[in-house]
């Protein structure tokens, strides 16, 4: 063997991986930016390029507009809360306390449920009149805090939100626990024998050493809630009217209107979104990492 | 042993394999697929169907799809990505053969003696180009104001002679603690009906023929014609009166078929399967007996009644059964089976030699047709549609812009028609 040939020798074993790659990925996506660049809808019997004719009609549409701002508002607020919520849950569980495991499991179970099936438990728990929420609320003494949740365009997006959140939260708060557990249990005995009160340990040694999982949790959250789509659908179906619209419930609306082109590039700036948001977000939190 | 054992192996594997073979070898026939909106009453299509698996041995299996935009947007994707079913329901007219091409995907019912059978106005109706593509079925009916005939008795009300009657209607109605006028939000759906049969009272007088006739070629705009915003601002009014329910924007089609059973609700603007769905819940005879129907009243009279046409049935002759699903629609088309639909859903009939009765809401209907006081929804009238009807009301109804919603209209208006390649658009 030459050693050119002994160079070459570990592309022979990437080419499959990359040919799958770029036939489900590279080729769908190189398509899906010609097709946003051409009229093609569900009456053309012909496609005809038309340049960012689409992508001018998605800046002039108000509706777009709003459904970027609730995707960011969305994206932002679960991806804070969820970390938050689950760092805490992790935190927590981390410790010696009875029912640990038992704990453990309850707070990952929303996880495993379907979001369809949650989507459609919350609309019965949201309800107005006959909620448990709102039941319980009323029962109470808070009455004045019984709302329509899902159908007031005040409390829409911030109950899909909320049900997000309550869903996820226990995976994150997994990849916390496997950080928390990585961290060698001398650094927790040499930081008591110093005199070390939680805050500090907290602050010094568990948060520095868990970077790891917060580039993770931060990074797969945003993307992941940028995304969004089943449990609007469900929730809201992005009202009442567009209050709760967002990037994929519109880029669905296009589709079922039949208008392919205009749909594919909503698609593709959900796209660059994703990526000029997630890009230097996980880039800063590698720095993190290398820096803590 | 061993080969004892291999024998007795191989032979229930024979078997395994042989078994639904021979099974399937037995059963005859073809089994078509039927998509319809999931508001249908399909008790008559459940016995045709068994009529027809009698005599041929084909089966038909009915799929039902959501209602409203919803269904159509559905069945377009479909056929664009060629998952045809062997027939399908669909809203009446000829607006359907452009939404489905129907030249290169339908079948041609034009010189099929079924034609002959049907009410010369539907076959004109349904005619474009001097091609048929669409079987209407079902019967003549109308959007409108349903309402409870035992709520209005205990009110002291009858049927109101124009606007301010409708009006006092609604607020004596809220003083005695009924829900004046129920407004399904949140399906979406009926909330386009209040709009959609005030067009027939107040727009088409206001543009005339001419008017529509424009806005087919696109010479007039959604958001040129004051008669429509007004329209809109009266539903919006309604609302913020405090005529229609509390948590207006969670109101369900459910919810509003359950309350108006209940008898807790007085009027509610709906489409004529609303009786059929009450007929299911509550029986025929509360339908009989406590739902009647009036247009909605105009400020000077009582209104134009809107007319929605029968349905229709489309069959894409694109599949492999196509002749199996041809020869059911002619099978159900056959007067004892027209008969059996019009005993189920009674109406006024399309098919000249049907027999059918009426319930006495739809009497009142053909009331208004009888004195020349109906037109046909204009959504019927139109080549390009109001998509987005819904969520564009509801967004209405949150904010109160009656221009913004107009302008909304107009913009997917005139886009649906761009891109059905209508002329003028």
């Amino acid at each position: 063997m030459t050693n050119i040939q002994r160079q070459n020798y570990p592309y022979w074993f990437l080419f499959p991986a990359f040919a799958v790659f770029g036939l489900l990925f590279l080729l769908p996506t190189g398509t899906g930016l010609y097709y946003s660049l051409t009229d093609w809808n569900i009456n053309t019997t012909a496609i005809h390029f038309v340049g960012l004719k689409n992508f001018r009609d998605l800046f002039a549409d108000k509706k777009l507009t709003a459904a970027l701002a609730h995707t960011l508002v969305y994206a932002f607020s679960v991806t804070i809360l969820r970390n938050a919520i689950g760092l805490g849950l992790a935190l927590m569980l981390n410790t010696k306390m009875r029912l640990r495991g038992f704990f453990r499991t309850v707070f990952f179970l929303p996880y495993v449920i379907s979001p369809i099936i949650i989507g459609y438990l919350f609309t019965a728990i949201y309800h107005p009149a006959h909620g448990l929420l709102n039941e319980g609320l009323k029962l109470v003494g808070l009455r004045f805090m019984a709302v329509d949740w899902l159908n007031d365009p005040k409390f829409a997006l911030l109950s899909t939100i909320l049900v997000d959140v309550w869903r996820t939260s226990g995976f994150t708060m997994v990849i916390y626990l496997a950080g928390l557990q990585l961290i060698p249990t001398e650094l927790f005995e040499s930081a008591a024998l110093d005199g070390a009160r939680y805050p500090q340990t907290f602050r010094y040694i568990m948060f520095p050493l868990i970077a790891p999982s917060l580039t993770v949790n931060l990074t797969l959250s945003l993307i992941g809630t940028m995304k969004v789509f089943v449990m609007i659908l469900v929730l809201t179906n992005g009202g009442p009217g567009y209050t709760t619209e967002v990037i994929n419930t519109y880029v669905m609306t296009a589709f079922s209107l039949g208008l392919y082109g205009q749909g594919t590039a909503a698609n593709l700036l959900l796209t660059a979104l994703i990526i000029l948001i997630g890009a230097p977000v996980l880039v800063l939190l590698r720095k993190r990492e290398v820096a803590l | 042993m061993k080969r004892k054992f291999s024998r007795t192996l191989i032979a229930v594997l024979a078997m395994a394999i042989l078994l639904p073979l021979s099974m399937g070898a037995q059963t005859k026939g073809v089994t078509l697929t039927m998509v319809v909106q999931n508001t249908t009453n399909t008790a008559a299509y459940e016995a045709i169907f068994a009529a027809f698996k009698a005599k041929t041995g084909n089966s038909v299996e009915i799929q039902a799809l959501p209602a409203g935009e919803e269904y159509g947007r559905l069945m377009q994707t479909r056929f664009a990505t060629k998952d045809y079913p062997d027939l399908f329901e669909m809203d009446p007219g000829t607006k359907q053969y452009i939404k489905f091409r129907a030249d290169e995907t339908l079948y041609d019912w034009t010189n099929d003696p079924i034609i002959g059978r049907i009410a010369a106005s539907t076959v004109d109706f349904q005619t474009l180009d001097a091609k048929i593509y669409g079987i209407p079925w079902g019967s003549t009916g109308s959007y409108g104001v349903y309402y409870n005939k035992a709520v209005f008795k205990a009110l002291g009300k009858t049927v109101p002679n124009n606007w301010a009657d409708f009006v006092a209607i609604a607020k004596a109605a809220k003083a005695a603690g009924y829900i004046p006028l129920y407004e399904a939000v949140k399906t979406g759906w009926p909330l386009q009906v209040f709009s959609l049969a005030g067009w027939t009272t107040f727009v088409d007088p206001a543009i005339g023929d001419a008017g529509v006739r424009k806005l087919e070629k696109n010479e007039l705009r959604l958001n040129a014609i004051p008669a429509f915003a007004d329209v809109l601002k009266r539903q919006y009014d309604l609302m913020k009166a405090g005529y229609t329910q509390d948590n207006v924007l969670s109101g369900t089609y459910e919810e509003q078929q359950e309350l108006f059973g209940q008898g807790k609700i007085a009027m509610v603007t709906e489409i004529p399967a609303f009786m059929s769905a009450i007929e299911q819940k509550f029986g025929k005879q509360f339908v009989v007996d406590n739902i009647g129907w009036f247009p909605l009243p105009s400020d000077k009279d009582k209104g134009i009644a809107m007319l929605s046409p029968a349905g229709q049935i489309l069959v894409p002759r694109l599949t492999k059964n196509y002749k199996v699903a041809v020869d059911l629609v002619r099978f159900m088309t056959e007067k004892a089976n027209v008969d059996t639909l019009y005993k189920v859903l009674p109406g006024i009939p399309v098919y000249s030699e049907a027999t059918s009765s009426l319930y006495p809401a739809q009497a009142d209907v053909l009331a208004f047709v009888k004195a020349g006081k109906a037109k046909i929804n204009i959504q019927n009238r139109l080549s390009s549609s109001f998509i987005d009807y819904p969520k564009i009301l509801q967004a209405l109804f949150i904010d109160g812009n009656v221009t913004a919603a107009l302008n909304q209209l107009d913009e997917n208006y005139r886009k649906t028609g761009q891109a059905r390649a209508l002329p003028g658009f």
